[in-house]
């Protein structure tokens, strides 16, 4: 199941409360070594407690992580993983060569090393003339690339990031973008929290999704997208009324939605196959010209909304 | 060990960025100046040039009190006027010193004026100083007293054995000193007050570093990106180590600077066991600071603003005045049972202890005693605060009850 030989992330029936209030339920998902997990819900939902949780900054009530089936050391935690807390933070008044050669070193890197590999990141990011310059002289974009070279300088094998596009503008959310695709293509594995979701949709291998502490969707987009009823839209020249009646009454489908293009969405019951299309077809002609006739696939938002109000 | 490893590198990176900061320099440069000016200003002010002294002669006191003096009786020794003649004639003759020769009435006023601004009192037989009567004035009053002699027993002509000798030892004068020169014990109470207040200093002065600095990390949020990485006692064990190396280089600094340049400038003598007593000051520093420190980091864990942290912090502020004014006092009474309780209480001690030390006269077993609480209760305080500060490290927001902190990370 693995997209590379890399080591899964294997969360498994992680609880957690804070005084009392459940913020994690019997949480279960993994992260394939080498994939890109998109992790999305609600503010509240549990996504930072969940990273914290991986990265040992709190220790939960039940459950446990696994990497590579065993759970991680505090050495293997420093050195293998890369973490970008929601709560952006480095020292302001540090230089930012400094404060990553620092940080680096902190997760075991040599000093030559780290200082190669600050200077690396300073400069793929964009950041590499201001070097020299205290972190708080930075504009916050700016901090932010410090914040993700950090997180990334020490060549981790899993990235757990914490909100990574919020606050970044959109020429920034095309670096953040190429580098998690980047990182993922040297071979480590990236889970993210957004609520971006068209970002979410065409970065990632896979999406869980979290509701209320509890996992409400988890697998591959195609996947969650093949879960559901097949959709189709159609479009006459026409009433709409007329045309969703028209629809509604071909048997093994029924007009879900009509939109404010006057277009009819139909769901096709289970099962069926394509032998309904032909019946539809043959109704929409009836009431007008058809100008559209298409399968509709939902998007990533249409799904996320579906799961967490249903 | 890379547990030490990671302390090294934390420790390293306060020490660097802190040395790097110019408000250290800037108040290091100022305490310097501070320690040097208490160091050197007295001989300064001593100055270079002549001499100057003023005297004050009792108008027809009778040589008296001495078996020698009383043994002479009217026909002996010179007579005050003319001794007050031969010392202005003295201001005249020697370019080094510098005389103000005054008269008064009775030794009483003698006495008053020495109190005063007056350096040496002739009434008799006897110069009356307040403290010690300068070596250069000694020198001219016996010149002058001597000179006044010869010119009475040439005018009357009477030559006799013991008029010879009270040529070479006129009238017997001897120094009544009222208060007597400052003793050892004295002078290492001087010592042990600015050593007092240098203690002072830095413990506060790092304490709070401590607690601003764990604030600094919460604050900014970079404390959740450190612990992804370190164990929390591991960064607060360097936190404290670095502050607290560069607060006891400090410390030595300015003792060896402010003792060099006393010593330099012949401002004091310094008392037998100087060394001994100086070590004491470090090894209590260490001690005062391991604990006060402890503290300031649980009270830095349990906000998360700057702007908070003075609530938290000034129990521990005050508990240090407080210790502070009771070393003040133990100087002038160091066997006194307030000063005795403080100097073993381990919030207390680091600052009364040493100065009892180098008053003199405490048991060894009291020093042990405080020795051996301090190190438990720095043991304790380690635990309480590795604790507190794995509580609140990662708990921002709203300030922390203690207890709170201590129930752990959630």
């Amino acid at each position: 199941m693995g997209y590379t030989d890399q080591p899964m992330l294997d969360i498994h029936a992680l609880s957690h409360a804070y005084a009392g209030q459940p913020a994690l339920d019997a949480v279960d998902f993994t992260v394939p070594g080498g994939s890109i997990v998109g992790f999305v819900g609600r503010n509240g939902a549990g996504k930072t407690t969940a990273m914290r949780a991986i990265m040992a900054l709190l220790v939960p009530d039940a459950g446990t992580v696994l990497w590579g089936g065993s759970p991680p050391t505090s050495q293997t935690r420093r050195r293998r993983f890369g973490y970008m807390p929601e709560e952006r933070g480095l020292y302001p008044k540090m230089r930012v060569l400094d404060q990553l050669v620092y940080l680096g070193r902190l997760a075991g890197m040599a000093t030559v090393e780290a200082r190669e590999q600050a200077r690396e990141w300073a400069d793929r990011l964009g950041v590499g003339e201001r070097g020299r310059d205290n972190v708080e002289a930075l504009s916050l974009g700016n901090q932010q690339r410090v914040q993700l070279a950090a997180a990334l300088l020490h060549r981790p094998d899993l990235l757990v990031l914490d909100e990574p596009f919020s606050g970044l503008d959109p020429l920034g959310v095309d670096v953040m973008a190429g580098v998690l695709r980047a990182e993922a293509g040297r071979g480590a594995s990236v889970l993210f929290s957004s609520h971006q979701l068209e970002l979410v949709e065409q970065i990632c291998d896979r999406v869980v999704i979290l509701e209320a502490g509890r996992v409400v969707a988890d697998g591959t987009i195609a996947g969650l997208r093949g879960a559901g009823p097949r959709r189709w839209r159609i479009g006459v020249d026409g009433d709409p009324p007329a045309l969703a009646q028209a629809l509604a009454d071909v048997s093994g489908a029924r007009a879900w939605r009509t939109d404010a293009d006057g277009t009819v969405l139909v769901e096709l019951a289970d099962g069926g196959g394509a032998a309904p299309l032909g019946a539809l077809l043959d109704a929409a002609r009836a009431v007008g010209t058809v100008r559209h006739f298409a399968e509709d696939v939902p998007s990533l938002a249409e799904l996320y909304r579906e799961v967490v109000t249903a | 060990m890379t547990g030490w490893l990671d302390v090294r590198l934390i420790a390293g990176r306060e020490v660097v960025t802190r040395l790097r900061a110019r408000s250290l320099h800037v108040s290091t440069a100022l305490m310097l100046a501070i320690v040097l000016a208490v160091a050197v200003l007295p001989s300064v002010l001593g100055g270079n040039g002549p001499a100057h002294y003023r005297v004050a002669v009792v108008r027809g006191a009778a040589s008296a009190g001495d078996g020698r003096g009383a043994a002479a009786g009217d026909d002996g020794g010179p007579s005050p006027e003319a001794i007050a003649e031969a010392l202005r004639a003295v201001d005249q003759r020697a370019p080094e010193v510098r005389l103000a020769v005054t008269s008064v009435g009775s030794e009483a006023a003698a006495r008053a004026a020495v109190r005063g601004d007056v350096d040496a009192a002739i009434s008799g037989n006897r110069i009356i100083v307040d403290r010690r009567l300068p070596d250069a004035l000694a020198a001219v009053v016996r010149a002058a007293a001597q000179s006044a002699e010869v010119a009475r027993a040439v005018a009357a002509g009477d030559v006799t054995p013991r008029t010879a000798r009270s040529l070479t030892d006129p009238a017997g004068l001897r120094v009544v000193a009222l208060r007597g020169p400052s003793s050892a014990g004295e002078r290492r109470n001087t010592l042990s007050r600015v050593a007092s207040f240098l203690l002072y200093g830095q413990l506060i002065g790092y304490g709070v570093a401590v607690a601003s600095g764990v604030v600094e990390e919460k604050s900014s949020r970079v404390v959740e990106v450190l612990l992804a990485r370190v164990r929390a006692r591991e960064l607060l064990t360097g936190k404290i180590v670095g502050i607290g190396a560069l607060g006891l280089g400090q410390l030595l600094l300015y003792v060896v600077v402010g003792l060099s340049a006393a010593t330099a400038a012949g401002t004091i003598d310094l008392p037998p066991g100087w060394l001994l007593a100086a070590l004491g000051v470090m090894a209590w520093f260490v001690l005062g600071y391991a604990f006060y420190a402890c503290a300031f980091a649980v009270a830095g864990a349990l906000v998360s603003r700057q702007e908070e942290v003075q609530n938290t912090t000034a129990p521990l502020t005050v508990l240090l005045i407080v210790s502070f004014a009771v070393s003040v006092f133990a100087v002038e009474d160091p066997s006194s049972t307030v000063a005795v309780v403080m100097s073993l209480l381990p919030f207390s001690a680091p600052l009364v202890m040493p100065l009892r030390t180098a008053a003199g006269g405490v048991p060894a077993w009291q020093v042990v005693a405080a020795v051996l609480i301090a190190v438990a209760s720095i043991a304790g305080m380690v635990r309480l605060a590795a604790r507190a500060y794995e509580g609140g490290a990662l708990r921002f927001g709203s300030r922390l009850s203690l207890r709170e902190a201590l129930a752990g990370r959630s």
